[in-house]
């Protein structure tokens, strides 16, 4: 134990060489706030060490890994599956510091910068050229563009656009022994094996990312969002279908259910309906006249599915207004209850109503309410168990409640994680999707990449234990209330 | 089923002159399976043959044993249109699966070289697609899951059958490009698209390279949407039926949309044409557009092949440099050079035809070339050349990136180097 | 299990203050606090952030930690602009935590006799005293010239009384003599009279901008307003609550609640966003107090703000052109606390000729902070740069506000780091758009005080 301590002492002193005093965080009631993410899952690293370089953080890695520790990389943390979270201790990474935007080019049309740039200051940053960088998480205020590229983020508009290895040409990154290189560049083709896009959602397990090359889009010239409110649920699923099928792909379809509006509408005033059953939110952008065309088709599909009402926002003010309430969901599930249990899955689209059916049998069997927010034009569900910790009967129904969905999601021919990842959360549910075969495949990157047990290890692969009664149970006895995410 | 095969049979499958011994045309995964363990256990090198259209692609083979016919599995398993989604065993050849999209009025936007014998899983190994990437990415972009054989037979699969997943390690993004040597991709999930409600293609002459990048960078920094976007000279252009004196340039603009929104496009490219100095513009009659953009995917593969073809990249800004370049490069005297482009992907194809040459020059265009290339940032590909020329070049110009980590795969997959021994970026 | 920190006393919250578990548990940490916070955008830090510190927080209430002197370093590092509020999706009432959590510091912190005599001097006896405090602001200034600094240098808060007042000095206009003054005083409407309204005096702000004040109420004369600058009335308790002398703070808000029920009128109308912030929330401070919690609570709901009360009344146009160009720094407790970012820029906007600009991040903190100026002084002064960056790219030649501590925070900006903008209430450039006083005395008496924040500067360095 004291020889275990006194390299610790080591460990910090040489950090502190690299990084200065300041930025190597080991006295313990510092490193609590660095034993959490976004997610449920909490453990304390040994220590933090925030690298202001390349170079620093290439050292730090070099010096850590001969030490023998675990380096888990982190962003903003805001991550949903417990990606940042220190299971097994060892130093976390932080990268906050490295938040430069080398670069905007809008000759070529991207972005240099380091992993700590917030999302959101690309597209601020490239403003000025009328460019902007699509990936729109919806922690995308805060979240940092190193932890987009480890979890693949998506968001509302990657319906249209793809996520975020649709936009990475290139990246610089520190392999396990400390080494620098680059994977892709600035060109959109590069030989080889594409190892830029093995280690985008790799969950930081194969690569710590210094910089990234982004690829930015040009601003549409026209953009138009819809509101269209059903009865009934069913109606609002058929209209997603009846877009897709129509071979119209707008820029987003999100859909929100009865639940989500009674929750949202008193708390934001975006103008939903207190008494719909669900109501959708449909963007078109582009071309001012592909815009009109494909809004008005739209628009008649909706219309067919007999809606309560449809409004078109006549300014960027109503926009902002109605998707304020797309965005102000979970933050108001708290109206309905103590504590929300936020599944991520992605079933296929045209699976849609059966699986809302299939998720209130659910929400009926586990005797708990479920709020449904989905990005549905792309399948990704959102459901929200609705309990009270407080009850730990209700806490086993809502987690085993979740689990069932998760089942769902893969019967359907869908997928663990839309846009959240695997990290602790989802680990153990993975053997629903993979067979040992497949799991091995996966396992062998690590080795290949030389990173295996020293870069964020114990995530996305399944350790046997039984995820819904042990680790929910733990975490939320220190929880609180709030979400389970 | 493994079959034998001897010299005239197996010339079929040559690659790089080198003539396998044995055979298989699996119908299903289970099928490759029982190939690869037949190979694992002997030893055996495997090439994955799809099409062949562009079997070539590669260093010359260390080993070749196995042949490995993929066109026996090459079926649709799903196509469910509402999801714009469709699994497939990766033996299709590309137009059989795109005949039957079009039914459903969806396409899988890729679209590679010689597409009729082309199968999905060989464009998927070569990694490289055509002209629409301008509008629809990288061909890696429109894979969504994927079941590979591993070279000792195991069966993987990864990703799904939706459109957002984030459940693991994107293992599809290694055998994408990889040519076979990391597994066998044998099926496919795929993320389709609806075909554009209407296209027109806009046709421009110039008299110089330049006016004509000038003219399709203006297009890529414009708010205008083309599915694709490419410059070719007037050598290129006769594949076309295009029929351009000498040291002419061609732009031609493949535009996609709803009626008016395409009216505009079409307008505006002309606009943007006209301000760039072009001697002429015209819209081509839908059969003229489709000869012309299916000659232009073919480009450099299609007959009589070249005696040196390379692909080179460089950044959009970058093109015109690289493109002139090249172009003026000394010392290949007898040869004539025809070159087609996509500026705003960064992507320019040349292509060498003529008399055999001795390999020395060959090489040593081959050399200047990938000089230029780096210096324009970007890198180069030798696509075709003849053996001789090849066998003292690393066709992919080394390993880009960190060579632990390729050799790192390669010994984590394919331990015993049966697939596609020596052929890939280093040799691996 | 988590490891439980090396040697730290078990020491959690105990007092009558301690922050509710319930306020505490709606945080669900999911970061999209971190970059509305000054300390946590500066540093990059997750100790320096609104959801750190709340983990701090959760873990004394768990008895996971003690209130170490590390633990409370990162609770004082904050400027309690409360931009974290305005971000946080699960609505953790954050100005609520931070305020509790500093009471509960302060009453652990055991400071030495001679700093909470200090502090008691300038808390209690001194800022709720309209008199005192000019006193103490003229009385500074004999003082720093005979040399005697060295004596007040010995402990933090001492340090806090001697730079506090000394800041004031920097930018103040002539004091006492031009203070202004709540002695009941009533200020007719000019023509038909629309609204009765009390106007808070205040503590800082009547004596270090005194004719602003006076600025104040012509504006709202010219909208039909009789003022009434109610007597009995004083310090609003925000400075105490901000550094947590809840004590204090709750009786200064009785002495208020009092004088301003005393009188019937519309409104209560504050100029100063950290006062109208904290009379907003009396019904919150004065929870516990059944005497008085619920005409708290009514007058919590009368107090409006200025620039609130003046857009809902719909403002009477000014007429005088000023060719000005404005950019606007949202005031955190305005912007954050009550959520008015609107009606400030609708006011700027009414002035005819005047061309408002928006800077990045206009709702990101000054670094002024009530005493944070003082207290955390190289942090707030690296926050006060980031802000004048922003101003420089702006092009704004002029900058308004909405707040006494960021009007002077801002002028230091000014004079510091440049562009020498001239910093105006929003207020302030309405009464000269009205006019017709000329405006000329008041420019030039700017630009002095501008020119002595320099050198008042250069001496406090020394």
């Amino acid at each position: 134990m004291t020889a275990v301590i006194a390299d610790l002492r080591e460990v910090v002193a040489e950090l502190q060489a690299i990084v200065g005093a300041a930025y190597v965080i080991h006295r313990p009631e510092d490193l609590i706030v660095f034993e959490y993410d976004g997610s449920v899952d909490k453990a304390m690293p040994q220590m933090v060490a925030l690298p202001a370089s390349t170079e620093e953080a290439s050292r730090v890695v070099e010096v850590v890994g001969r030490h023998g520790l675990p380096i888990v990389a982190r962003g903003a943390g805001t991550g949903l599956s417990g990606g940042a979270v220190a299971e097994e201790g060892g130093v976390v990474l932080a990268l906050t510091r490295m938040k430069r935007i080398i670069e905007i080019d809008p000759e070529d049309q991207v972005a240099v910068v380091e992993p700590g740039v917030v999302n959101v200051d690309v597209s601020a940053a490239a403003a000025e050229y009328g460019l902007y960088y699509a990936p729109d998480p919806s922690s995308q205020s805060a979240c940092t563009i190193g932890g987009n590229v480890a979890e693949n983020s998506g968001g509302p508009h990657c319906l249209a656009y793809g996520v975020t290895t649709n936009h990475v040409l290139g990246m610089e990154v520190v392999l396990a022994d400390g080494s620098v290189h680059w994977l892709g560049g600035r060109t959109r083709e590069t030989p080889g094996y594409d190892l830029r896009g093995i280690v985008i959602g790799s969950e930081g397990s194969l690569a710590i990312v210094t910089k990234v090359v982004l690829r930015l889009l040009r601003q549409p010239e026209s953009v138009r969002t819809l509101l269209a409110v059903y009865r009934e649920i069913d109606d609002a699923s058929a209209a997603v279908s009846g877009i897709i099928a129509a071979g119209i792909v707008p820029a987003a379809i999100e859909m929100m259910d009865r639940l989500c509006i009674q929750a949202v509408e008193p708390a934001v005033n975006a103008g939903y309906p207190m008494g719909a059953g669900a109501v959708l939110l449909v963007e078109v952008d582009g071309l001012r006249e592909a815009v009109e065309e494909e809004s008005a088709e739209v628009e008649r599909i909706c219309r067919s599915r007999g809606p309560m009402e449809i409004r078109t926002a006549a300014d960027a003010g109503e926009r902002a207004r109605l998707w304020a309430g797309r965005k102000g969901v979970l933050g108001a599930l708290g109206r309905l209850a103590p504590n929300y249990y936020l599944v991520d899955g992605t079933i296929p689209r045209t699976k849609l109503p059966e699986a809302l059916a299939r998720i209130g049998d659910i929400s009926d069997e586990y005797r708990l309410p479920i709020a449904n927010l989905l990005h549905a034009g792309d399948g990704n569900l959102h459901p929200s168990v609705l309990f009270d910790e407080r009850d730990p009967d209700e806490l086993d129904r809502a987690m085993a409640a979740g689990g069932e969905i998760l089942k769902l999601c893969v019967d359907s021919g869908g997928v663990l994680s839309g846009e959240h990842g695997i990290g602790l959360e989802k680990r153990e549910y993975m053997p629903l999707m993979f067979d040992d075969d497949d799991l091995n495949a996966m396992a062998r990157l690590g080795p290949a990449f030389g990173s295996e047990g020293m870069l964020n290890p114990g995530k996305i692969f399944p350790t046997g234990a039984d995820r819904t009664h042990v680790s929910h149970s733990r975490a939320a006895a220190k929880a609180g209330a709030g979400a389970y995410i | 089923m493994i079959d034998s095969l001897d010299e005239t049979t197996g010339r079929a499958y040559a690659v790089d002159g080198v003539i396998p011994r044995f055979a298989a045309r699996p119908k299903d995964a289970e099928g490759v399976r029982d190939a690869l363990r037949f190979a694992d256990e002997r030893g055996l090198a495997v090439i994955p043959w799809g099409g062949g259209s562009r079997i070539g692609l590669g260093n010359p083979p260390h080993r070749f044993d196995l042949a490995l016919d993929m066109t026996g599995a090459n079926r649709i398993l799903d196509h469910t249109p509402g999801d714009l989604t469709a699994t497939v065993e990766a033996g299709i050849a590309v137009d059989a699966l795109q005949e039957s999209l079009a039914v459903h009025g969806q396409f899988l936007p890729i679209d590679p070289p010689l597409p009729g014998r082309a199968t999905l899983g060989g464009a998927l190994a070569v990694g490289t697609s055509g002209p629409l990437k301008w509008q629809y990415g990288s061909i890696r972009d429109t894979v969504i899951g994927m079941k590979v054989v591993q070279a000792d037979g195991t069966i993987t699969k990864s990703g799904g059958q939706v459109v957002k997943n984030v459940s693991g390690y994107d293992m599809s993004r290694l055998h994408v490009g990889a040519l076979g040597t990391l597994g066998v991709i044998t099926e496919v999930s795929l993320k389709l698209a609806p075909r554009p409600a209407g296209e027109a293609t806009v046709l421009a002459r110039f008299d110089r390279p330049g006016p004509c990048f000038a003219a399709a960078l203006g297009m890529f920094r414009s708010p205008l949407m083309p599915l694709a976007v490419t410059a070719f000279d007037a050598r290129a252009g006769r594949r076309t039926g295009i029929v351009d004196p000498p040291g002419a340039w061609r732009l031609a603009v493949r535009l996609g949309g709803r009626p008016r929104a395409l009216d505009r496009q079409v307008s505006e490219s002309r606009a943007i044409i006209e301000g760039a100095a072009t001697a002429g513009v015209e819209v081509l009659d839908a059969g003229g557009a489709e000869t012309a953009w299916r000659a232009l995917s073919d480009f450099g593969w299609d007959e009589p092949r070249p005696i040196l073809g390379i692909r080179a990249n460089a950044t959009p800004s970058g093109m015109p440099q690289l493109v002139e370049g090249i172009k003026n490069m000394n010392g290949a005297g007898g040869l004539s050079l025809a070159i087609a482009a996509h500026p705003a992907h960064g992507t320019a194809l040349f292509s060498w035809t003529g008399e055999d040459q001795a390999s020395d020059d060959v090489a040593g265009i081959i050399d200047r070339a990938r000089g230029l290339a780096a210096r324009a940032g970007g890198c180069l590909v030798v696509e075709q050349a003849a053996l001789a020329a090849k066998s003292g070049i690393d066709v992919w110009g080394g390993i880009a990136g960190p060579e632990s980590v390729a050799r790192g795969l390669k010994r984590e997959y394919d331990p015993k180097g049966i697939l596609n021994p020596g052929r890939f970026a280093g040799r691996v | 299990m988590t490891p439980s920190p090396r040697g730290s006393p078990a020491w959690p919250f105990s007092g009558l203050d301690a922050p509710a578990e319930s306020d505490l548990y709606k945080c669900v940490h999911c970061g999209f606090c971190l970059q509305a916070c000054p300390t946590y955008v500066e540093t990059g830090l997750e100790t320096e952030s609104p959801r750190g510190r709340i983990a701090l927080m959760k873990a004394v209430n768990e008895g996971r930690v003690g209130i170490s002197a590390a633990v409370s370093g990162h609770w004082d590092l904050c400027i309690q602009c409360r931009a974290c509020e305005s971000a946080c999706p699960s609505g953790v009432p954050y100005g609520r935590l931070i305020e509790a959590t500093m009471a509960e510091v302060e009453a652990q912190r055991k400071p030495s006799p001679l700093s909470r005599a200090a502090a008691n001097l300038l808390l209690r006896r001194i800022l709720p005293h309209q008199g005192r405090l000019a006193m103490a602001v003229s009385g500074l200034r004999l003082y720093r010239k005979l040399g005697l600094q060295w004596a007040v240098r010995k402990t933090r808060v001492l340090r806090l009384i001697s730079k506090s007042l000394a800041e004031m000095e920097l930018t103040a206009p002539e004091v006492p003599s031009r203070a202004f003054k709540a002695k009941g005083q009533i200020i007719p409407a000019v023509g038909e009279q629309r609204a009765r309204v009390a106007l808070l005096s205040g503590c800082v702000m009547p004596l270090v901008h005194g004719p602003q004040m006076d600025a104040v109420t012509r504006v709202l004369a010219r909208n039909g307003c009789e003022v009434i600058v109610t007597a009995g009335q004083g310090c609003c308790g925000a400075i105490h609550s901000h550094v947590g002398d809840l004590e204090t703070a709750r009786n200064l808000a009785r002495r208020n609640v009092d004088a301003f029920l005393g009188e019937p009128v519309d409104a209560v109308v504050v100029a100063s966003a950290g006062c109208g912030s904290r009379m907003k929330e009396y019904a919150h401070l004065l929870e516990g107090d059944d005497e008085y919690s619920g005409r708290a609570k009514r007058l919590g709901g009368m107090v409006k703000d200025v620039h609130e009360f003046l857009a809902n009344l719909s403002l009477v146009p000014p007429e005088r052109a000023l060719p000005y160009r404005v950019t606007y720094q949202d005031s955190c407790h305005l912007s954050h606390a009550q959520r008015i970012t609107e009606a400030p820029r609708e006011l700027l906007r009414a002035i005819p000729g005047l061309e408002l600009v928006e800077m990045a991040d206009s709702t990101r903190c000054c670094g002024a902070g009530g005493t944070y100026t003082i207290t955390q002084r190289e942090f707030s002064l690296r926050v006060l740069r980031s802000k004048m960056d922003n101003v420089r790219a702006s092009g704004a030649e002029m900058l308004a506000t909405a707040n006494p501590g960021c009007v002077l925070q801002l002028q230091q900006g000014a004079a510091q780091f440049g562009p020498p903008v001239e910093v105006r209430y929003v207020t302030d450039l309405l009464d000269e758009a009205y006019g017709p006083e000329p405006r000329g005395a008041s420019t030039s008496r700017r630009r002095k005080n501008n020119k002595r924040t320099t050198v008042n500067n250069n001496e406090t360095n020394v």
